[in-house]
């Protein structure tokens, strides 16, 4: 089965076939995969990283899939790759798969290099193929690390890989492109660990039901579930839904706070050498110590959490799951951002509408002033005329 | 001996205060507290709607009364308890009445009864109504502050006030 027999010639087709399937990337981050392949074929990416990195512990979603379905992700791969004109594919993996995926996959790789290339267009820019093992460290799977260790290339913050030329994409998300362009089928149904089973749901299912199972039926409006990993998860909404991006559901315990002990765990741990403690202080207790010379609480608190680099913070969720008192520290952080945006929004508004009064009041004045300029000097005509013709003398 | 001494220290001191006097008083003439940064900061203060509910023209000429000390701090209504509170600071009063936060308006135009009189033009103070004479008017959204000047001048209540929701 050829690659090309699928591709149309055109590449923007493919991805508007891409869009239509509703595919979104399916390593958590959700974005739009049609948008992004447009991104990678606009930049002319050359490269194209196709991820099966988990880094987090108790996820088995990529690796259930490449047991089952490694030849599929291979076709997305090379479908991928023929589109955007990229010529190198590597596909990373984590190297605690078990150890018969592992062997399938090297086998799958050394048939795909070996074999003869199948079209003129292959011939012309021969894409090599390769897989990598990747230890399992946390934060592994992310793209810029993937960028760092697989080819070197050590972005600049503002970066993103396809700035570099590199396509990286979840190896979910090239199994539903294969479905997709192969099969006519659109994204419906992905891989998820449900504590710690993998299994296919379909889209749109609610994390209540998928629990149903082993649960009191009482206890269903009580119970919280986290999405996503035990580190960069996030506590979930009673009705949240499976979606694209969704590879982890997990049960958890209600627990109950306790006031903060100062343990300094979360900015020991705090990847971004941030003190949350400090931070959550500052977003609940907003109040406290505010010198009277500043002109609102509002703002003074705002500053302060800038100053401690709330901004910085990028949500991964560490300090909660460190937190002996069981704190939602992150919680407290995500409502004060969602504040500070609403505030600098609102502030944006005023000082439009402030410039804008500024002209308004500006213009009637000039406005007014014409006017009686030109009452003045008709008068004045006026009062020549009553004069007769030889009042200039 | 002693004498000399206090005499001294007395004179000393005496000699010091006049001549820090001197220097402040000068100071104060060469370089006059200018209530212009109070004013700006009041001004920044204010939510800049330019609804005139204090019965001033405008946010600006409210701040100047503020610092004049014209005007009491509790006029502005789309402020609200934050708006007063920063004002209280501001001139290092207590707020008095309490005030609530106000909703959040927005001016909308039914457009199958405008009839483009183009009146409501010129009473919005941050232009954010566009239309011409004898065609239709509308508002727009990113720029009105909902301070319902336009209301009183449309000769056809076309104009409605619509709360905004979250």
């Amino acid at each position: 089965m050829s690659t090309l027999d699928f591709l149309q010639p055109d590449p923007t087709t493919l991805f508007e076939q891409v869009a239509q399937a509703g595919i979104q990337g399916m390593g958590g981050g959700g974005f739009s995969t049609a948008r992004k392949l447009r991104l990678a074929w606009q930049a002319k990416a050359t490269r194209v990283i196709a991820n099966a990195v988990e880094c987090e512990p108790g996820i088995n979603v990529d690796a259930a899939l490449l047991a089952e379905h490694s030849p599929e992700v291979v076709q997305g791969l090379n479908i991928v790759m023929t589109a955007i004109g990229a010529t190198q594919g590597v596909l990373a993996f984590a190297a605690d798969f078990p150890k018969s995926t592992i062997k399938m996959l090297c086998q799958q790789f050394e048939n795909q290099a070996d074999r003869e290339p199948d079209a003129d267009s292959f011939a012309a820019n021969q894409p090599s193929l390769s897989c990598t093992p990747i230890t399992r460290t946390a934060g592994a799977g992310a793209e810029r690390h993937l960028c760092q260790q697989l080819f070197g290339l050590s972005l600049e913050p503002t970066q993103y890989p396809i700035d570099r030329g590199v396509l990286c994409l979840n190896v979910g998300t090239l199994f539903a492109i294969q479905q997709a362009i192969v099969l006519g089928k659109p994204l419906r149904q992905r891989l998820v660990t449900v504590n710690g089973d993998t299994n296919w749901v379909s889209l749109g299912t609610p994390f209540a039901d998928l629990l149903t199972l082993e649960e009191q039926p009482g206890a269903k409006t009580t119970r919280r579930y986290r999405e996503g990993g035990h580190y960069t998860g996030k506590l979930s909404p009673p009705k949240a839904v499976v979606t694209a991006a969704t590879n982890a559901v997990w049960l958890v315990e209600p627990a109950t706070q306790t006031p903060c002990t100062y343990c300094s765990r979360c900015s020991d741990a705090c990847p971004e050498a941030l003190a949350p403690q400090t931070l959550h202080r500052l977003c609940t207790q907003p109040q406290v110590g505010a010198p009277s010379t500043q002109a609102s609480p509002q703002s003074l608190s705002e500053s302060a959490l800038e100053a401690n680099g709330l901004s910085r913070c990028t949500e991964c969720g560490l300090c909660n799951n460190l937190c002996p008192s069981n704190i939602d520290l992150l919680g407290s952080f995500q409502q004060a951002k969602a504040q500070a945006r609403e505030q600098a929004l609102a502030d944006a508004r005023a000082h439009r509408a402030k410039q804008r009064h500024e002209r308004h009041v500006s213009r009637t004045q000039a406005r007014a002033q014409i006017a009686l300029q030109r009452r003045e000097s008709r008068r004045e005509s006026r009062r020549l005329k009553q004069r007769g013709p030889d009042a200039w003398r | 001996m002693v004498s000399t001494t206090l005499s001294a220290t007395i004179g000393l001191l005496t000699l010091l205060v006049f001549s820090f006097a001197v220097l402040l008083a000068w100071a104060n003439k060469r370089w006059p507290i200018q209530s212009s940064t109070l004013i700006e900061a009041l001004n920044d203060a204010l939510p800049q709607t330019q609804c005139a509910q204090c019965g001033y023209p405008g946010c600006r000429p409210y701040a100047q009364a503020l610092a004049d000390g014209q005007a009491s701090i509790d006029l502005c209504p789309p402020g609200g308890a934050q708006t007063q509170q920063a004002l209280a600071r501001l001139m290092g009063v207590e707020p008095t009445t309490p005030l609530t936060d106000a909703p959040v308006l927005l001016a909308q135009i039914d457009e199958a009864a405008c009839i483009g009189c183009a009146l409501c033009l010129p009473a919005c103070p941050v232009d954010a109504i566009l239309g011409a004479k004898d065609y239709l008017h509308t508002v727009l959204t990113q720029e009105c502050t909902g301070c319902e000047l336009c209301v009183a001048p449309c000769p056809v209540d076309c104009i409605v006030m619509l709360e905004v929701t979250a």
